[in-house]
């Protein structure tokens, strides 16, 4: 009895005391980092070990066949090149279209490579145990994904190991979104290990396979990760509004191996840009009015100005005046040229909306500025004039 | 007249155990559960650490053993998972303290009893998991009938060769 006692109140002194995480700011319990301590070194050992056979078996005996591999391999290559060619083009499209828009996104700029060393042991818990800790730059509430889709989230960390807990989890959760009908929602886990989208109301239309993404509003995974796909829909078992909706997780949550944590987010969006002084908005929109085409030559041999040079972007100063001269029927611009069309013709940019800040119109009108189109992102010269007929189309500049 | 001791009835042999056994076994059971059920998922329906305490309660055949190895090794369970360290530790004392009051009056050493028995404690240990997660923390837990009865039925099988291995553990 006395042995009990001594050991139930060393087990509360040991579970209120906590040891502050170097890294990370965050705290475990004494108890927990005891355990995790004489249980990870283990693990660790015996899962070297295991990847080291496994590692000489496949890199030295199992090398069969390894040659005809290599050629389909390479004959896959060329074919993806070519496709990589268009792929390419429509992400720049994208790109340029999201930098018009105005869109923030956010991209996964650093990730460290782990390793999975462990469990809880139950289904109760569903966290793993990771080979990487606070000394690798892992810290609390970092994504962590696979390439098929997110796993979860780290929730512990110590020195040389952390907790994942896995989305599937009861007590996990994630801000989510489903990608074809863009329906939001917060993931999460139940006991069975199947996740179920929440508060899904019951006359909206989910299909069965429809993938399901983050949303990125939770703060922790980036937006646009796969989570999965919609399993099954039907009733709520409550008898609520609302719709039970299943989702069956894109990584295999039970037989994750090798896993990725996120380290670093980065925000890339259009920057504020603060309009110069003296500049309204009115001003800047004087200088998105439609193209106008400039006079014939005249016949005295003066030369009209370009309208590059009419809409050359500078800062237009308050009472200047703005020639009347007849404007040209704007064409319609197909929207794989929006980024690549001629940089003096200010027509191509949007005009301000109504209620658009001066700097809002300014951004939208340079969409190069924010950086992420290096196509566009060559500053726009005024074209010279030219003695060329005027009357003909301009060529791009770039 | 020879005197009657606890320990001298033929019908219930009180067994002991070697420090290494004691502390190995139980730390065996839980690196084996945590460990190769990352590889194996399926696993994870049993309860190697349950199988542990259960052992060493009805061998023994002491209720303060037996609710003081539930407890250590619950709480170890515990300090795994992501949840407050508690609530396996709670489960397998009720679990430890019951199957040594059981192991008194019951042949623990048949393999038939053994089998029933093992059915039932994992019963009993997650009930009263389910019980004090659910209703004491708040956390969100389900009951799942068939799932807790299959888990119950593996446990079982499970227990069967496994205490006819870990008998010989038993010094006398």
């Amino acid at each position: 009895m006395l042995l009990f006692l001594l050991m139930a109140q060393v087990i509360v002194l040991a579970t209120q005391v906590r040891r502050p995480e170097t890294a990370t700011g965050e705290s475990m319990s004494l108890v927990r980092v005891w355990i995790v301590h004489i249980f990870v070194p283990g693990e660790k050992a015996i899962s070297s070990i295991g990847s080291g056979m496994h590692n000489l078996w496949q890199n030295y005996v199992d090398l069969r066949g390894v040659r005809q591999q290599n050629e389909d391999l390479q004959a896959q290559l060329d074919r993806l090149r070519l496709e990589q060619v268009s792929l390419i083009d429509d992400a720049g499209q994208a790109r340029r279209l999201q930098a018009l828009l105005g869109f923030k996104t956010k991209f996964i700029s650093q990730t460290v490579a782990a390793q999975v060393i462990g469990t809880s042991g139950t289904d109760r818990s569903r966290v793993l145990y990771i080979n990487k800790g606070s000394e690798d730059g892992i810290g609390v509430d970092m994504a962590v994904i696979t390439p098929k889709g997110v796993v979860g989230k780290v929730t512990r960390v110590s020195n040389h190991s952390a907790q994942v807990l896995q989305i599937n989890d009861a007590t996990a959760g994630a801000g989510v979104m489903l990608e074809r009908s863009r329906l939001r929602g917060v993931l999460r886990g139940s006991s069975s290990g199947i996740p179920e989208i929440m508060h899904v109301m019951a006359d909206e239309k989910i299909e069965p396979g429809e993938p399901v993404i983050t949303s990125g509003g939770d703060q922790i995974y980036p937006r646009g990760l796969p989570i999965g796909t919609v399993l099954s829909t039907g009733p709520d078992p409550d008898g609520g509004p609302f719709l039970e909706v299943k989702v069956k997780p894109s990584a295999n949550l039970d037989k994750v191996e090798e896993l990725l944590v996120i380290t670093k987010i980065l925000d890339k969006g259009q920057p504020q840009q603060q309009a110069p002084p003296g500049l309204r908005a009115a001003d800047i929109l004087a200088q998105r009015l439609p193209t106008i085409t400039p006079k014939p030559p005249d016949k005295t041999g003066g030369e009209p100005p370009t309208t590059s040079v009419l809409f050359a972007k500078k800062p237009v100063s308050p009472g200047t005046e703005v020639p009347s001269t007849p404007t040209t029927p704007k064409k319609k611009q197909p929207a794989a040229n929006l980024g690549s069309e001629p940089a003096t013709t200010p027509t191509s940019g949007p005009v301000a909306q109504s209620g658009e800040t001066a700097a809002e119109a300014k951004q939208n009108a340079s969409p190069a500025a924010n950086g992420t189109d290096t196509a566009a992102s060559e500053p726009k010269k005024p074209k010279p004039a030219s003695a060329t007929d005027p009357t003909q189309p301009q060529e791009n500049p770039h | 007249m020879a005197t009657l001791t606890y320990t001298s009835r033929e019908q219930i042999e009180v067994h002991r155990f070697s420090a290494l056994a004691t502390i190995g076994i139980p730390l065996l059971a839980i690196f084996f559960q945590a460990y190769v059920s990352s590889r194996v998922s399926f696993l994870k329906l049993f309860d190697l650490p349950l199988l542990v305490t259960i052992f060493f309660a009805v061998s023994r055949r002491n209720q303060l053993a037996g609710m003081l190895t539930g407890c250590s090794i619950g709480l170890v369970q515990d300090a795994l998972t992501h949840l407050p360290i508690g609530i396996y530790g709670i489960s397998k004392t009720i679990a430890g303290y019951a199957a040594s009051s059981i192991g008194v009056k019951v042949d623990v050493d048949n393999p038939g009893s053994r089998f029933l028995m093992m059915f039932c404690f994992t019963l009993l240990h997650d009930g009263i998991y389910f019980i004090v997660s659910r209703h004491l923390l708040g956390i969100p837990a389900d009951w799942r009938m068939l799932h807790e009865l299959g888990s119950a039925l593996a446990n079982a099988i499970v227990a069967v060769p496994l205490f006819a291995l870990m008998d010989r553990a038993k010094q006398r």
